[in-house]
């Protein structure tokens, strides 16, 4: 007990000596701080991000296999736009499919279609407009990728199981209850009030669905409105340019919902202000069902109802597993299965950067810092030599001579580790900020080529391919790749426990390499050596 | 009573090969002053350093109670069985007077509940008052320091006492105090004291004369 008496007591006698020890421990653990803070951080970032990444798993087109094969086979000049029968498609069963795959942990089926009603108009909706249902709406076989805006025009959303705004609470239920069969849906507030709907009224909507042109099919000899059977189906006949040989084979199905509840929406009606007026973009006018609903009078093969399925894998190292399982489901090679590797890379790289940044920074000052420690408290020890010989001549042992320079130098540390902590949480996040900062504008000068669009020559010395990254066919594959991934630009950085216990280990470390570096110094010698040499 | 022994004690200095000390023979009784006088490089002070359990004999034996110091812990023997004061004092520079007494209790282990108490009190004793005491060393003049040097060797209570040149520093007046005080302990508690000296007043004052020379020890007055 003496011995942490007289420790502390030592470093207000010797204040001068222990002031200067005291700064250099202060700053080094106040940027071993700052620098595990970031460090941790970021490494909690990028083990989320790699893991939210790594754990979704994509059925993405295989664009370099598909322009592969477009600029082999291209036409000589102008631009080549794919038609639905040159894109492969992977329909709506398969994806349905594979859901109930074993490796994975979880999958969202989610879906829509596009629809009118002859029971009540849609907020905003132009009379002029209005779609005629007999009339094609975009390219077949390509929904959501051909909309006319103020032509051809739905009026409606129906959407199949997205209920995510309700959870994200920009959407609550106004009244009545959610769809919990199909045929059953909920309507905004708005929408309800302007048509005197209620709760118990059933609707009717009516929808296109499409089906694949057959390979006999020649649009020179087909005519609008022409009806075609397919699979026993009858189809009508859409040319929508003969010249790029584009036709479409349409069915209208009428999907007859009770209404059982309604929300309010808190969204704005028109997230994109250039889409006001037009009654279909009108968040107000979806329709929301169940996915069954929508698929009910789907037939195998036909596009229309776009359904979009993310799949999260139970372990991200299941992928290969996946990928074999879904290739001997029927998935053909010209997709492929991954993960979001390249939005993972836009997004975290500043933070691996930063990461990396703090970690050499906190290595280098350590390193600097332990020998400028180490050299100071050499000198420190070499002055208290004397006092050192005095108390070994007094009978004191040497263990317990080390054991009060121990104490001594633990005292100062802790001393500086609480200010430390303090100064380092404060410091860390503008320091974080100004490092990501340039790490962002780094990553954002590497990542300033084209996103969404690929281009490459065309075939024959022709103008660019153009494909859409992430939308095909009738469905949209698995959530596509984040096309406008950006930089991480913000993180907010915070002391965990686990970096307060490191830090504290660092401390401890430091105190007791500087002790000890003392400590086999002065105990080298024996104390008639010291005094003799003092006196 | 017989408080130390030495047994044909001798001396080597690794490097120099030189005997400074060549079977040193003689008992130490308590209740005495004694004094080692010799000339410079004598010896006298190697000897103090054997006796004090700084340094170990070469040849020979040291008996402190009848145990060979050689065997004993001897930090534990610089705690308890010995008092040295030192020519130089050797105290904790920047601690007060009292803070060298009862740092030296402590290494001791001493059972005295009031430590600070006891060591104002061994301060009295050898002249130090208590504003004194609370003064740190630096701020203390020679003779304070060597009476601050002797309630510290006194502190732990041992039964045998050495002092090197103790008032090697001082002027005339403070070393009539330190030699009285010496003395007194010897005479009246009962310790052993050993003094290193070349001074004529200070062997004046003791109960037998040792002489070094040529690294032998001789009786010279008794």
């Amino acid at each position: 007990m003496y011995i942490i008496q007289n420790a502390f007591a030592n470093i207000l006698r010797n204040r001068g000596r222990n002031i200067l020890l005291a700064i250099i421990i202060l700053a080094i653990i106040t940027t071993s701080v700052t620098a595990l803070i970031i460090n941790n951080t970021s490494a909690a970032v990028i083990e989320d991000y790699q893991f939210r990444f790594s754990s979704e798993a994509f059925i993405q087109l295989d664009i370099d296999r598909l322009t592969s094969s477009a600029s082999n086979g291209g036409s000589a000049g102008g631009n080549r736009v794919f038609s639905s029968a040159s894109i492969p498609q992977m329909d709506a069963e398969l994806q349905l499919m594979l859901t109930d795959s074993a490796f994975l942990k979880e999958s969202l089926a989610t879906g829509s279609v596009r629809g009118n009603s002859g029971d009540i108009r849609a907020i905003d909706q132009n009379d002029e407009d209005e779609t005629d249902p007999s009339q094609p709406q975009g390219i077949p076989g390509a929904g959501g990728m051909a909309f006319r805006i103020g032509g051809d025009m739905s009026n409606f959303q129906l959407l199949g199981d997205q209920w995510e705004s309700f959870t994200e609470g920009v959407r609550s239920l106004e009244s009545g209850r959610f769809p919990e069969t199909d045929n059953e849906c909920v309507l905004s507030v708005d929408l309800a009030e302007a048509n005197g709907v209620e709760i118990g009224n059933v609707i009717h909507f009516t929808a296109l669905l499409s089906a694949g042109l057959p390979e006999d099919f020649d649009v020179n000899e087909a005519e609008d409105g022409d009806v075609m059977e397919v699979n026993g189906i009858d189809y009508t006949v859409s040319v929508l340019n003969r010249d790029f040989g584009i036709a479409g084979l349409n069915r209208e199905v009428t999907y007859e919902l009770t209404v059982t509840g309604l929300y309010y929406d808190l969204n704005d009606a028109y997230e994109n202000e250039m889409l006001s007026g037009y009654a279909y973009f009108n968040n107000r006018n979806e329709v929301l069902t169940t996915l069954g609903t929508l698929l009910q009078p789907r037939q195998s093969g036909e596009s229309g109802v776009q359904v979009n399925v993310r799949y999260f894998l139970a372990d991200p190292a299941y992928i290969g597993n996946f990928e074999a399982e879904a290739r001997e489901k029927g998935l053909s090679d010209a997709f492929l299965v991954t993960t979001d590797e390249r939005s993972y890379n836009t997004i975290v790289k500043p933070v691996v950067e930063l990461k990396k940044i703090s970690l050499i920074f906190m290595f280098v000052v350590l390193g600097l810092g332990a020998v400028i420690l180490l050299l100071l408290t050499s000198i420190s020890i070499r002055e208290r030599k004397y006092e050192i010989g005095v108390l070994r001549a007094m009978g004191m042992k040497k263990s317990k001579v080390a054991l009060g320079l121990w104490c001594e130098m633990l005292a100062i540390t802790a001393v500086c580790l609480a200010i430390g902590l303090g100064a380092g949480a404060v410091l860390s996040q503008p320091v974080s900020d100004m490092i990501l900062v340039s790490q962002v504008e780094a990553a954002q000068e590497q990542n300033s080529a084209p996103g969404g669009f690929m281009t490459v020559p065309g075939g024959g010395g022709g103008g660019p391919v153009r494909i859409q990254g992430s939308q095909m066919g009738g469905a949209r594959i698995g959530g596509g790749f984040t096309a406008n991934a950006q930089p991480l630009d913000e993180m907010t950085v915070s002391l965990d426990i686990a970096t307060l216990f490191q830090i504290i280990g660092i401390a401890l470390a430091l105190a007791t390499a500087a002790a000890l570096a003392g400590v086999t110094k002065i105990t080298k010698y024996e104390p008639i050596k010291i005094l003799m040499e003092r006196n | 009573m017989n408080v130390l022994t030495l047994n044909d004690v001798s001396y080597t200095y690794d490097k120099a090969k030189k005997k400074v000390l060549d079977g040193v023979n003689a008992v130490f009784e308590s209740g005495k002053v004694y004094t080692i006088v010799g000339k410079s490089g004598a010896g006298k002070s190697t000897l103090l350093s054997l006796i004090a359990g700084l340094d170990v004999c070469t040849d020979g034996e040291i008996l402190h109670g009848g145990q060979n110091l050689a065997k004993l812990d001897r930090d534990e023997y610089r705690a308890k069985g010995i008092g040295v004061i030192f020519q130089s004092y050797n105290l904790i520079q920047n601690a007060t007077a009292a803070e060298n007494i009862v740092l030296s209790m402590n290494i001791s282990k001493s059972k005295e509940s009031d430590k600070k108490g006891f060591a104002y009190a061994l301060l009295e004793k050898v002249g130090i008052d208590r504003e004194t005491a609370d003064r740190t060393i630096l701020k203390l003049s020679g003779g304070e320091q060597q009476r601050v040097g002797i309630a510290r060797a006194l502190s732990g209570g041992p039964g045998l006492i050495i002092a090197d040149e103790p008032t090697g520093n001082l002027d005339k007046e403070t070393e009539k105090d330190i030699l009285n005080i010496l003395t007194s302990l010897a005479h009246t508690d009962g310790k052993c004291v050993i003094i290193v000296t070349h001074s004529r007043r200070v062997t004046g004052v003791a109960d037998v004369i040792y002489g070094i020379s040529g690294g032998r020890m001789t009786k010279v007055e008794e």
